[in-house]
């Protein structure tokens, strides 16, 4: 039987590599396709997918990093990490994702028993303050930029993001897969377009060997598992929410800390709600849809969780390091300018092939959108309003469009 | 100050932890493998994997009740059960039932987690 588990937890790492790699293709889509494709226990399935998920949350860094193409977890990373590829520091920006998967996804383990007392006594009264804390979270935003026409800007930018947000993220939209696509529109095709524009040049990567604080690492790492058990429990609330309060809330912080901040976050928010899918029955990930529909969680399961979710972390920060140099040597032979193109026509590719006509509307407005944001030199993270603006809506005032 | 060569130490540690914690839960995580005859009062509580033949089966919205026969007869019910189990517990079917002992009613049953293929 643990000969059975190992070799479910190989091919879930496996799996999770590709789908970290590959933009657009998330856990999701894998688990589903994995239900289909494997005729067996179900605890094992559940195995494969929680590994698969785990290993996910680091590879997926490496094309934020390095093509500047975000996942729907992660956007935030694209600044400070693409920032870091165009110093010459791609590998280095990683490492700190990685390390912050590491702490993070431990220390998440270490604290899950506290974490499922805290759920279940106080997770009602916590859902209460969101929307307070997100609306707090956008007027600071706007109003930590120094121009009075640079404030007014980012009213507009907010305003058009939550718009676009609202129509379409609401249940009414037909829009196919929308939360992708207004994510590779914003943070994605908008940056690209911009670099075409502009052709920046990537400098010649190092190969990382700069050490990092050990300080830097366990702060932001441990500051993420806070973060990810408040994502875990919050419907509505992204890893991206989550680490732009925290930024907003403790202040200036630096690029590396939030890049540690963010990995710790996406590998932490995956293990928790496990947590939360065991201790209330909710669902906060794919991940989680896909376990609840092959099992009913028990505390031997947990147990072996884990176990699993150890190995997959271990894996995750090992295949990450290794393919993230490797991959730095390829990307570093071609015209950078010539990959961005690539890149942004993969991203057209990628929205038409998962979403219909009106996605890539709404591809091309958010595109428009983010690339104003850029042009008029204001923060791209305005864009998260497109989220974070439903999201308040349906905490504070119980709305969702029909 | 952290380098990679403390990212491989810490990985492979956490590899090591999960690989012998998975070796240690493998008496927990593997349900006992038992007859219908061998199940008892003193089970209650455990998981047990049992196999036999539906005799008779109950499917309603949100769960399946049936009897599982392998010369002697126990009742089994599956709460939420997939359109798989569904299909899979069907009267005259052969199947292994993986799930943990209870005691409803003065009368032993199983709690069904999962209902499979034999």
């Amino acid at each position: 039987m643990v000969e059975t588990l190992l070799f479910f937890v190989l091919i879930g790492c496996l799996l999770g590599i590709m789908t970290g790699l590959t933009p657009g293709i998330h856990v999701n889509t894998i688990a589903v396709i994995a239900l289909g494709l494997f005729q067996t226990g179900r605890f094992e399935l559940v195995v494969l997918i929680v590994s698969m998920s785990i290993v996910h949350t680091f590879m997926d860094f490496i094309p934020s990093v390095m093509l500047g193409v975000p996942g729907e977890d992660n956007l935030l990373s694209v600044l400070p990490g693409h920032r870091f590829f165009l110093k010459g520091k791609g590998h280095h920006a990683v490492l700190l994702t990685v390390w912050g998967g590491i702490v993070g996804g431990i220390a998440a383990i270490a604290l899950s028993p506290i974490f499922l007392k805290f759920l279940q006594k106080s997770i009602a009264e916590i859902a209460k303050a969101i929307p307070f804390i997100l609306a707090a979270v956008l007027a600071l935003m706007v109003l930590k930029e120094r121009e009075t026409g640079k404030k007014i800007f980012s009213l507009a930018i907010i305003a058009l993001s939550s718009l676009l947000g609202i129509i379409a993220l609401s249940a009414a939209s037909s829009i196919k897969n929308p939360l992708i696509v207004l994510v590779l529109g914003f943070f994605g095709a908008a940056p690209l377009l911009h670099s075409l524009k502009n052709k920046p040049v990537a400098k010649k990567q190092g190969s990382g060997e700069e050490k990092i604080e050990s300080g830097v690492v366990f702060e932001s790492a441990l500051l993420s598992v806070l973060a990810a058990s408040f994502v875990s429990m919050l419907p509505g609330i992204g890893p991206n929410q989550a680490a732009l309060t925290v930024r907003t809330i403790v202040g200036k912080i630096r690029e590396s800390s939030y890049l540690v901040l963010l990995g710790g976050i996406n590998t932490a928010n995956m293990f928790f709600s496990l947590i939360v899918l065991y201790a209330i029955g909710k669902t906060r990930t794919g991940t989680a849809v896909a376990i609840k529909q092959l099992i009913e969680l028990q505390p031997e399961h947990m147990f072996a969780l884990v176990a699993v979710s150890l190995i997959a972390i271990a894996w995750g920060a090992i295949a990450t390091v290794a393919i993230s140099k490797w991959l730095l040597k390829v990307v570093g032979k071609f015209d950078y300018g010539k990959i961005n193109l690539f890149v942004f026509a993969v991203l057209v590719a990628i929205v038409f092939s998962l979403s219909n006509s009106l996605g890539m509307i709404a591809f091309a407005t958010a595109t428009m959108i983010g690339f104003a944001a850029i042009a008029f030199g204001i923060k791209r993270s305005h864009c998260m309003a497109f989220l974070m603006v439903p999201t308040i809506l349906y905490y504070g005032f119980s709305l969702t469009l029909p | 100050m952290l380098g990679e060569k403390h990212l491989a130490i810490s990985s492979l540690a956490c590899a090591a932890f999960g690989i012998t914690m998975l070796f240690l839960l493998n008496e927990a995580i593997e349900p006992r493998e038992l007859s219908v005859r061998e199940i008892n009062e003193s089970l209650v509580g455990e998981r047990v994997s049992v196999a036999g033949r539906v005799d008779w089966a109950l499917e309603k919205d949100n769960f399946i009740l049936f009897t599982l026969n392998d010369g002697a007869k126990i009742k089994a019910i599956k709460f939420s059960p997939s359109w798989e189990e569904r299909g899979l517990a069907g009267k005259g079917s052969y199947v292994t039932v993986v799930g943990k002992v209870q005691l409803y009613k003065n009368e032993i049953e199983i709690v069904a987690e999962e209902i499979r293929q034999w």
